[in-house]
């Protein structure tokens, strides 16, 4: 790989690029100074960004343009979304009771969005996919390989969520405990959640050693290409 | 038993706009006025996290008062952040005035500066998980504990391809393992995380749960 450097822009970014990265690096020693200095550039750097992706794709498109430009509809419109937008603001000061107002109409969309979301986009297509994994027309395939396996996607769906109900009947004098069918359930239910987190574990593994293979090549080759010519000339 | 009902406007705003937009997901006829909700709502997300930037930085810029080891950690934030909004601005000046919207200086600081310290902590993780790993094994060897890094192992073994280490056996372990059980543990939690966030976005709709008086 090689460090394509077309500029001297390109070479300061790589050259800030290496130190920035021996600074994080130094994190294996334990937390230190200049990994907290690298994760201060960090969030400073992500939070601007952000501000700066937010402006520039939402806010000006969405509602400072319609607001100087917009037919007398959409200004109307703007104004009416500039006026919570502003309450908003109210919550990092000394009134912030006014962000209130705002604050509900944020709230009440996203748990209305999030509830839709998760009943279109999660509850009913998981749940037909795991209806489909036991009809033969959905998969085609009838061998008892493929019952056995659709049985134990279901058996791992089911047990899975049995595990995280903990609903219990309370009587006097004893301690509450869960029904015992719903124990041994909830058993075979950690089995298929160790095995989930298991493979979850590896994907993130795997990710974080590609990046660290990455990084490492770029740090040397850092040092083959500039490094030593940096050296000789000194 | 006395009652006091806090912040009734905020809570009445929150249950009628909730129950429109939930209402626009399968009421055809309002569908639309979901669309304009969810506008609205994507503008104050917007505004929200310009608030949480704008909190950020007053709370370094009075950090930076402070004569601790963290005050020069937090001038740094500030600058970072300042700069980076400066160059944005100067990126988007650039895309309105002369049409020459590629964010030539910001890009260049996600590529040389955000990037290289995103993939170096990511780099980390690959040491961090090891040391998270063995940790586990030695404070909590049960047969969940070792069911779990058997999995970890065969998946590991199964996606790595070395030539000199080809089991094509381990490969089919590891698709049957991704495919079969683990899509059920994973269905089983997606389920219940649904559950969860639907339960918890009703009692929101409801007026149950109040985040917003404060």
């Amino acid at each position: 790989m090689n460090l394509a450097i077309a500029s001297l822009a390109d070479f300061v970014g790589v050259f800030l690029g290496f130190i920035l990265t021996l600074l994080v690096f130094s994190y294996v020693l334990g937390d230190n100074p200049l990994f907290r200095l690298a994760a201060h550039i960090f969030i400073g750097v992500s939070a601007g960004y952000a501000a700066v992706i937010t402006i520039y794709n939402v806010l000006l498109p969405q509602l400072i343009f319609p607001l100087i430009y917009g037919g007398e509809g959409e200004t109307y419109f703007s104004i009416g979304m500039l006026i919570p937008s502003l309450f908003l603001f109210a919550k990092v000061t000394p009134i912030k009771r006014a962000g209130n107002w705002a604050m509900a109409i944020l709230v009440g969309i996203g748990a209305a969005a999030a509830v839709g979301g998760a009943i279109t986009g999660t509850l009913l297509p998981q749940t037909i996919g795991t209806i489909n994994s036991i009809e033969p027309s959905a998969t085609g395939d009838t061998t008892w390989a493929n019952w056995l396996n659709a049985g134990i996607i279901i058996l791992g769906t089911i047990s899975t969520l049995i595990y995280f109900h903990f609903g219990v009947r309370s009587k006097p004098g004893r301690i509450p405990k869960r029904f015992a069918f719903i124990e041994k359930i909830g058993k075979i239910g950690q089995l298929f959640i160790a095995t989930t987190f298991g493979v979850l574990f590896a994907g993130i593994y795997l990710a974080a050693l590609t990046a660290l293979i990455e990084r490492i090549s770029f740090l040397w080759n850092f040092i083959k290409e500039i490094g030593l010519q940096l050296l000789a000339s000194v | 038993m006395k009652f006091k009902f806090r912040a009734p406007l905020a809570t009445a705003i929150a249950m009628s706009v909730g129950l429109v937009v939930l209402s626009g997901y399968f009421i055809p006829a309002a569908e639309p006025l979901r669309f304009i909700l969810l506008r609205v709502g994507m503008v104050l997300a917007a505004v929200a996290l310009l608030v949480g930037v704008i909190n950020l930085l007053s709370v370094h810029i009075r950090k930076m008062a402070d004569k601790d080891s963290n005050s020069w950690n937090s001038f740094i934030l500030v600058v970072a952040l300042l700069a980076t909004l400066g160059i944005g601005f100067y990126d988007m000046f650039k895309a309105y005035m002369y049409g020459n919207p590629n964010f030539e200086w910001t890009n260049w600081i996600f590529t040389y500066i955000q990037r290289p310290i995103e993939t170096s902590l990511m780099a980390v993780m690959a040491v961090s998980l090891v040391y998270a790993a063995t940790y586990l094994l030695r404070r909590k060897m049960n047969y969940l504990a070792i069911g779990f890094f058997f999995i970890v192992l065969l998946v590991l073994l199964g996606s790595i391809s070395l030539s000199m280490m080809n089991f094509p056996i381990l490969k089919d372990i590891r698709s049957w393992i991704v495919h079969i059980p683990a899509v059920g543990g994973a269905r089983g939690l997606l389920l219940g995380i649904a559950l969860g966030t639907i339960t918890t976005g009703l009692r929101i709709i409801m007026g149950t749960d109040r985040p917003y008086e404060g």
